[in-house]
């Protein structure tokens, strides 16, 4: 879908300027539809917010009646927040009914919904869609007054738990005794990445790698094995050149003496495509993923679990580059051999549902991205439990969708689940914690409960400063939301008093 | 309406909307019939139309056509030229008057009476002082039945302790009812039964009313047309027509319905066209059965756009075929996509409408209509495409295809194809071999 804000715009103030009636569609955000509107109305020109209205459902005799409280000389109402009452299927057929009888007032009908609301119109309500003159979609902009912002996605890494390590060689001993002790080191590195000591992890392979190099030569499997693992704890600690650098090293003797076609070749690729994927280099990041899916679907055969999670890397890649048929039908891929190999309750199943409710939710298609996330809840609670990580992480992507869709009552429901799930799971100083704090906070200051709100935002800002550190991007946001936040209730408590005052 | 001089007029050079009577005159283009029927001298809407001008016993039909075909349009000129003609035509529009969620055939029965109440209003035609007093004591029946309940009286204005009452009296009493038959579920019910326990009696007087009319009018017969009921879901359609074909059916006067197309692929249809005439509102044909472009289809559509707009100031050469082209005779849809174009072109300060402008416009289309298809449609999409058009096993995934605009119905034979914005979206996902000479 095409979205071009200017052309929007434009063509918002052609129907103001020329239509003499006509239903037409304004595709934006809740808070976008706010601030566009604003800039329209005047003489002739009315909004009526349905999320104020609270209205339970479509009905045309709402409807109308709202439209009779209105200026007879009134031609064009902007109707905010419609997707609001157009959840259940009966309000789409209400909706298609009334289609006539909405055309007949002769006036022109704007309804503002989310993408989520366009996309039940589009599919549910085809005689009311067959009437939409044109449709404006817009793109959230950068806000100029004081609306909250989002938070940035950056990757949060775990912190590095390391202590020091001192490796010594002792290069007098004979050849075998090295190699062991190359051995032991890796298997010392393996428990210390499982402890997030990274930096010693890495001190202890960097020597671990020096004693094959020296005895193996740098061409030998097992150095390659050593720079594939140096490559994974680089890619942990966020030094993704350093990792690529050795990967490549890896690729290279893998490549020349196993083949192509191998499956310790294709994790390699697999690898490479992740470390490309953080650095944001999709083409590239595609081009390995697609390798070692080839390799795994001839060597292991599609239903091997190595060959499915290339099936899903592949949807999250395609997902990335926009490419959103060929995201689903991977991701749909990846789900199938999971439920047919690993059957409706494994976690992984799970997992491949959360990625395809995503691509689901990228496209606006909420009511299959609800479902699958319902389905990936309904595994990780059966089979991981509730305490776990990813039933608090599939309870928050349940929160986001209901917040996409105007759902804000169930969407807080869903974030307070996500945030108790992961005091348990996580810790109460975890980053994942106040990234649904100051989503919380986002919402209740959409709704103005400030005092919510500001609760919230306070709890994100000290565990983004405790977790990240003060000068991290996201605890500045989170900071200048909590100045937002506190600059609302000044003004409502100005308001309050001006308004006492007077009375 | 307006005619479009210049790109910034298409806004309102294009509506959505049916032609109303009073738009007709301006920009109603009616020579379409030979490209929709495949043949000059047929015309479903002209059948309708004389047989309304013709006495009959079985004068009753079910209209059928997809959305954006025309009929209403067709359905609207029909009734003005009647009119003209000195018949008297009500429109009943279902949507405004019953509670389309849970239709019932009393419902129609009562509206139908009311519709020529107000037919017999109009023409000074007075009813015989019997039927009105049936009519009166009918009503009142029903309000003491719904008294009886404890639930209220029937604020109609009627004075029940009139011995005739006027014709004006009735016809309020009338109105009344039907703002109760749309919004009061519980009164609504009590009347239904009262009609269904009395069914017989409600049909004579109708046949009555019908008859004044006639004859006040030298034997030009009240026409009722009973509009939205196409956007009736299946069960529901089935349950009002089916289950009482013969009652709906059983009236000497024209009355035409509106019907969902897509109950005419279900068999049980079959039985209906026993009791009703059945006519299907085709799509205007660019392209014929066995590939290629109908060129008089093409023609029939830019004649009816010229009658909206000034074409060769609007559009570049080449454009408006591509449009025509793409939208496979949908007219909504080939307004839709003036109308997206004419946007691109404003901003671009632009007084033509050019491919580019056209082509975003498609873009736009076919993004809407590829959301209402998922991969497990692609399939039965590609084997449309391919060349089976006619005999078509799923029916039901050739419904949904239908309602939802992706699969377009031609007549003449009765044939499918797919939606050509479809059938490109089809071949980007390799379920089509490459166009030759695609000019995408």
């Amino acid at each position: 879908m095409m979205r071009d804000n200017i052309l929007s715009y434009e063509s918002l103030g052609w129907v103001l300027e020329k239509s003499e009636a006509g239903f037409y569609l304004l595709v934006a955000s809740p808070r976008m539809q706010a601030h566009v509107v604003k800039h329209y109305l005047g003489p002739g020109v009315a909004a009526l917010d349905f999320l104020s209205e609270k209205r339970q459902g479509y009905y045309f005799t709402a409807v109308a009646s709202l439209l009779a409280e209105l200026p007879p000389e009134t031609r064009t109402v902007f109707f905010l927040n419609f997707q609001a009452v157009l959840f259940e299927d009966d309000d789409l057929k209400r909706l298609n009914f009334s289609r006539d009888m909405l055309s007949r007032l002769r006036k022109n009908l704007i309804f503002c919904v989310t993408p989520a609301g366009q996309d039940r119109i589009i599919r549910g309500a085809l005689d009311f869609q067959s009437f939409v003159e044109l449709t404006f979609s817009f793109e959230d902009e950068l806000p100029e007054t004081d609306t909250v912002i989002h938070l940035e996605r950056t990757r949060w890494l775990p912190q590095d738990q390391s202590t020091g390590v001192t490796v010594q060689i002792d290069w007098t001993w004979p050849k075998a005794r090295l190699l062991a002790r190359a051995i032991s080191l890796n298997n010392e590195a393996r428990t210390f990445r499982s402890e997030n000591r990274f930096s010693d992890a890495r001190e202890l392979l960097q020597n671990a790698v020096r004693i094959r190099e020296e005895l193996l030569g740098p061409e030998h499997l097992e150095t390659a094995s050593l720079y594939h693992n140096l490559a994974v704890v680089n890619k942990f600690i966020g030094s993704y050149d350093k990792a690529l650098e050795y990967d490549q090293k890896a690729l290279h003797i893998r490549e020349k003496i196993l083949g192509k076609d191998h499956t310790q070749t294709a994790n390699i690729y697999s690898q490479l495509a992740s470390i490309y994927k953080e650095l944001h280099n999709y083409p590239k990041a595609l081009e390995f993923h697609l390798r070692a899916l080839e390799c795994r679907e001839r060597v292991l055969g599609p239903s091997h679990p190595d060959t499915i999670r290339s099936y899903n890397s592949l949807a999250t890649i395609y997902k990335y580059m926009g490419d959103f048929n060929l995201a689903l039908y991977y991701a749909k891929l990846a789900l199938d051999f999971r439920e047919k190999v690993l059957g409706n309750d494994s976690p992984d199943t799970a997992v491949s549902c959360n990625s395809l409710a995503d691509i689901y939710r990228s496209i606006y298609r909420y009511e299959e991205a609800f479902k699958y996330t319902e389905q990936a809840l309904a595994i990780n609670k059966e089979t991981l439990g509730i305490c776990h990580p990813n039933t608090a992480a599939t309870y928050k992507n349940l929160a986001e969708l209901h917040q996409e869709t105007g759902n804000y009552a169930k969407s807080l429901e869903c974030y307070w689940e996500s945030l108790k799930i992961s005091e348990q799971a996580l810790g109460p100083d975890h980053p994942k914690r106040a990234e649904i704090y100051f989503e919380l906070a986002r919402i209740y200051h959409d709704i103005t409960q400030y005092d919510e709100a500001l609760f919230c935002i306070q709890c994100a800002v000290d565990i983004f400063e405790k977790a990240l550190g003060a000068e991290h991007p996201n605890t500045l946001v989170a900071k200048q939301c909590l100045d937002i936040i506190q600059r609302s209730i000044q003004k409502t408590n100005e308001t309050l008093s001006d308004s006492q005052a007077d009375s | 309406m307006q005619y479009a001089h210049k790109i910034a007029d298409i806004i309102n050079a294009f509506q959505s909307k049916p032609l109303t009577i009073e738009e007709l005159d301006d920009f109603y283009y009616g020579d379409t019939m030979p490209v929709r029927t495949g043949n000059r001298d047929a015309s479903p809407i002209l059948d309708i139309s004389e047989a309304c001008k013709t006495p009959s016993d079985s004068n009753v039909f079910l209209l059928l056509g997809h959305r954006g075909c025309g009929k209403s349009t067709e359905l609207n000129h029909m009734s003005k030229h009647l009119q003209d003609d000195g018949y008297p035509v009500r429109t009943i529009d279902c949507a405004a008057d019953l509670d389309l969620n849970s239709p019932v055939f009393e419902d129609l029965l009562i509206l139908m009476g009311d519709a020529l109440l107000s037919i017999a209003d109009a023409c000074g035609c007075e009813l015989d002082p019997a039927l009105q007093k049936f009519l009166e004591t009918y009503w009142n029946e029903v309000e003491r039945d719904w008294t009886a309940i404890g639930s209220g009286t029937l604020e109609s204005g009627v004075n029940v302790e009139a011995k005739t009452p006027t014709l004006l009296q009735i016809l309020r009493l009338s109105a009344a009812m039907k703002g109760i038959l749309k919004y009061n579920e519980q009164r609504r019910t009590i009347y239904r039964q009262h009609i269904s326990k009395r069914l017989s009696e409600w049909t004579r007087a109708i046949k009555q009313i019908a008859d004044a009319i006639t004859e006040k009018l030298d034997g030009k017969q009240p026409i009722v047309i009973f509009e939205d009921l196409d956007k009736l879901e299946s069960n529901e359609a089935w349950g009002v027509f089916f289950e009482h074909a013969r009652t709906l059916s059983d009236f000497s006067f024209p009355v035409i319905y509106t019907f969902p197309i897509a109950l005419s692929y279900d068999a049980r249809f079959h039985a209906l066209e026993g009791f009703f005439q059945a006519r299907t509102f085709p799509m205007i044909k660019v392209q014929k059965l066995e590939g290629g472009r109908n060129e008089a289809g093409f023609d029939a559509i830019r004649a009816l756009l010229r009658k909206r707009a000034d074409l060769d100031a609007l559009f570049e050469d080449g454009v408006l075929d591509r449009m025509i082209e793409k939208t496979g005779g949908s007219l909504r849809n080939l307004f839709d996509v003036i109308k997206d174009a004419a946007r691109l072109t404003r901003r671009r300060n632009s007084t033509r409408i050019g491919m580019e402008a056209t082509d975003y416009a498609l873009v736009s289309l076919q993004s809407v209509l590829t959301r209402r298809i998922e991969k497990k449609h692609y399939g039965f999409l590609a084997e449309i495409a391919l060349g089976n058009r006619e005999e078509i096993k799923d029916k039901e995934m050739l419904l949904e295809m239908l309602q939802g605009g992706i699969v377009l119905e031609y007549n003449g034979k009765r044939w499918h194809n797919v939606h050509p914005l479809v059938e490109d979206f089809l071949r980007d996902q390799k379920r089509l071999p490459a166009k030759q000479n695609d000019d995408a």
